[in-house]
């Protein structure tokens, strides 16, 4: 069940009614059941694969918590983890190992025909975050086993993030949600944006993007330029459309979900992007990752080893293929090439403009920008050769014969309404940086209806929905 | 208290303009329809209380008859009603609304799609989106499979992405009015292709769809009992005739009703398979000139129509509009 099909139209707001109409007591299983019921929706059997993974987390927890000896606690977690990323491996990894093994000794080895299970990677890094919380005693181990069961599989961020912490969703799972006015408008507001970012922008843009992608070999490189500009755009609505309804829903519910994107694309260095993009993955990284590692508090090379085991770990996290991984290692390897050349920067902002001089700040920005576009190639293209000839003809475009944009998929008149509406999207972004726009437009509910009516009409008239049309997954949904 | 009104106010009025927004959109994005069937908009200027005849079905109906032809041959009006691969739960509707604003004497039902399969009867989105939003609409809707339904109750699903063929000034104009249709119903076909010999159609339908299509042929029935019309039932003459198994479903299931094939005549028309035909099913111009010609001589024997009162004018209109239709079908590839 997509949020952005009829079906979820009418699951939240049933949900939501039984939700405030129930006792205290039975919302959270009725939460539970809702849960399962919408994961089972994409594939009932893999209802199973969770429910397995909730109980596998949420026992070594209880047992991690009666041990007194390290060594015995240890073991739980252990245990925990190589239960919940076996899983991870064999339904994800497996096949990617198996071709890659294959490869290096030469010969074809048999891979499995599964079916990957939609947000296993969302729900296993969650319950694998609670576990290492208990074992480091951060958080206690929860009794409640419908409760924990509710934090791993909580609907509105169970597929795609973001990535919950124990800390932040079980203590306000333990309260009782009163249905509250203010929360349903401050939960309609980003489900209403989060759709306008989904059907209007992404799915649109995805057009122009797949006709060039499916085919490069077929393109030219400004063709090939502006569809990576295009997929910028659209893996960014994609994305963070998933997470602005799913902290709607939630908001709804009484429910805070934390914030997953900050205006990424107005970064000004690598570093800065990733403070920005996908908090909650960059922030559960580091939390058990990176600071595992040693962090930077180590010698500068296992500092930058670190960084670039984080990266590719996040790469591959994101997908079983080279391009992920090499889409990974870019990124770790912008960030050590950043510190590595941090004193020749210093020295150049002090001998011409400061950091901050306006021009200097577009550099960055444009910088960061071009830099975030070149590794997207990767992660877009559909095989490496496919990548490399993208980059290749993009940094060729001067040489080329061809200039024009051609045939995208999509109209002329498409591409100027995809133009405005992404004007819109980075104003919009911008000034909730500086300051949060929807307490202003809730505040008046003529400002606030009249918002609420803007983006539900151009939704109706410009977004990708209706007959002939699918609902289009999530981008996020196969990671 | 000043605070809930305000609040409600605003939210009512976001609604209203949102709802008002959606019909017009909706109704602003369809694609206009000209011809071959479901032609409603065109139907609702004909004249009121002025056609005497009425033939109902799909394009089988709307390509074999030229109500102009036998208009001048007879004197007798008729409409063709037709919509393409109407199967018989929208002849139903399409038959009650239309009897809203005409009291034909007699209704022809073309026969073969109670024999039309699900799977290739996909025009619902057609059939019943361009009827008027009346009670036998909604119900059409109702009766519908599932997933056409939303699109038909909210029609902005179905043609949304249509914005980019609406010209600006059209939001504040509006679209432009229906004009009367000159061939009342009749969609020539201008090119023929030569059909080397004629076979029995194989009607896909597996038997519960037969037995629910041949259900509807009693309401059909009870409907016209109702106003006092007579039905007959029809199948147009084609180089893929209906075969003896489904005529004699057919009789079964009609009882009373009279069941005309007039494939039986095809030769006695002067039908030529090489050249009357646009497809094996179809006939082209020239085919419908002959399937008419011998269809007012067929209802000049049967019926004692008196002809009720109509506007000449128009139905010679109708008369000079079809002489300038070709009479020389180019053959298609």
């Amino acid at each position: 069940m997509n949020f952005n099909s009829l079906q979820y139209l009418l699951f939240l707001p049933i949900t939501l009614i039984l939700y405030f109409t129930l006792p205290p007591k039975i919302k959270n299983p009725l939460l539970l059941a809702a849960s399962f019921f919408f994961y089972g929706c994409w594939e009932p059997a893999y209802t199973l694969l969770m429910l397995f993974s909730i109980i596998a987390t949420y026992f070594c927890g209880r047992l991690m918590a009666r041990e007194e000896a390290v060594g015995r606690k240890k073991l739980w977690l252990v245990l925990c983890l190589v239960i919940n990323l076996g899983i991870l491996f064999f339904f994800k990894y497996f096949n990617f190992f198996t071709d890659t093994l294959g490869w290096m000794v030469g010969k074809s080895l048999p891979t499995l025909n599964v079916l990957l299970p939609v947000g296993i990677s969302f729900y296993t890094f969650q319950a694998l975050g609670y576990t290492i919380d208990v074992y480091r005693g951060d958080v206690p181990a929860e009794r409640n086993f419908v409760d924990y069961a509710l934090f791993v599989s909580f609907f509105p961020q169970l597929v795609a993030g973001p990535i919950e912490r124990t800390g932040n969703i079980v203590p306000q799972l333990k309260v009782t949600h009163k249905f509250s006015f203010s929360n349903l408008q401050e939960g309609m507001l980003p489900i209403l944006w989060g759709l306008f970012k989904k059907m209007v922008i992404a799915d649109n843009l995805a057009i122009a993007v797949n006709t060039v992608y499916n085919a490069p070999n077929d393109k030219n490189g400004v063709q090939l330029l502006f569809a990576t500009v295009c997929f910028a755009f659209q893996i960014y609505c994609d994305f963070s459309a998933y997470s602005d309804i799913a902290r709607g829903s939630a908001k709804i519910m009484g429910i805070e979900l934390m914030r997953n994107f900050d205006f990424p694309y107005g970064a000004c260095s690598i570093k800065d992007f990733w403070r920005r993009w996908h908090i909650s993955l960059s922030t559960w990284f580091k939390d058990y990752l990176y600071f595992p590692l040693g962090g930077s508090r180590v010698k500068k090379w296992r500092h930058l080893a670190n960084l670039m085991i984080v990266f590719a770990v996040s790469g591959l996290w994101h997908g079983a293929a080279v391009t992920y991984l090499l889409w990974g290692v870019l990124h770790g390897g912008y960030q050590i090439i950043g510190i590595l050349l941090t004193p020749l920067r210093e020295k150049l902002y002090a001998k011409t403009l400061s950091k901050d001089h306006p021009l200097m700040t577009f550099l960055r920005w444009l910088g960061t920008f071009v830099l975030v576009n070149i590794a997207w190639v990767l992660f877009r293209a559909n095989t490496l050769p496919d990548a490399w000839r993208v980059l290749k003809m993009i940094f060729t475009i001067p040489q080329q014969s061809s200039f024009g944009l051609g045939d995208l998929g999509i109209t002329t008149a498409m591409l100027i309404v995809m133009a405005a509406m992404v004007l819109i999207l980075v104003l919009v972004d911008r000034c909730n940086r500086r300051s949060p726009l929807a307490p202003k437009i809730n505040a008046s509910p003529w400002l606030r209806y009249g918002v609420w009516l803007a983006l539900v009409l151009i939704i109706l008239i410009f977004g990708y929905y209706g007959d002939g049309f699918d609902p289009q997954d999530f981008v996020y949904f196969q990671f | 208290m000043k605070k809930i009104v305000i609040e409600i106010i605003a939210f009512l009025l976001a609604l209203a303009i949102l709802i008002g927004a959606c019909c017009y959109l909706g109704y602003l994005y369809m694609p206009e329809r000209q011809d071959t069937g479901a032609t409603w908009h065109k139907y609702l200027k004909e004249p009121k209380e002025s056609v005497d005849v009425m033939f109902v079905g799909s394009s089988l109906a709307y390509c074999d008859i030229i109500p102009a032809r036998i208009y001048e041959e007879t004197g007798l009006t008729s409409y063709v009603l037709a919509a393409p691969y109407m199967k018989p739960d929208i002849a139903y509707y399409y038959l009650k609304e239309a009897l809203r604003t005409q009291s034909p004497e007699v209704v022809m039902l073309e026969a073969s799609s109670f024999f039309f399969a699900d799977s290739e009867a996909d025009y619902y989105k057609v059939n019943i989106g361009y009827m008027p939003y009346t009670v036998n609409r909604l119900q059409a809707t109702l009766d519908a499979p599932a997933k056409y339904r939303f699109g038909l109750l909210f029609p902005l699903y179905n043609y949304h992405s249509r914005w980019q063929n609406v010209h600006p000034a059209t939001y504040f104009t509006g679209r432009r009015d229906a004009e009367i249709d000159l061939l009342a119903g009749y969609s020539p076909l201008d090119t023929y292709r030569p059909q080397e010999k004629r076979v029995e159609r194989v009607f896909p339908a597996t038997e519960e769809e037969r037995e629910e299509n041949l259900g509807w042929l009693e309401k059909i029935k009870a409907l016209c009992d109702k106003e006092q019309i007579t039905l007959e039932l029809f199948v147009v003459p084609s180089c893929e005739y209906m075969g003896q198994t489904e005529l004699t479903q057919l009789r079964g299931a009609a009882g009373t009703i009279p069941l005309h094939d007039f494939n039986r005549d095809f030769e006695a028309m002067g039908l030529d398979p090489a050249r009357d035909f646009y497809d094996s099913r179809h006939t082209c111009h020239t085919g419908a000139e002959k399937f008419s010609l011998y269809l007012s001589d067929f209802m000049l024997d049967r019926y004692t129509l008196t002809g009720g009162p109509h506007n000449r004018e128009l139905w010679q209109e109708r008369v000079e509009r079809l002489s300038t239709l070709t009479t020389k079908p180019k053959e298609g590839e």
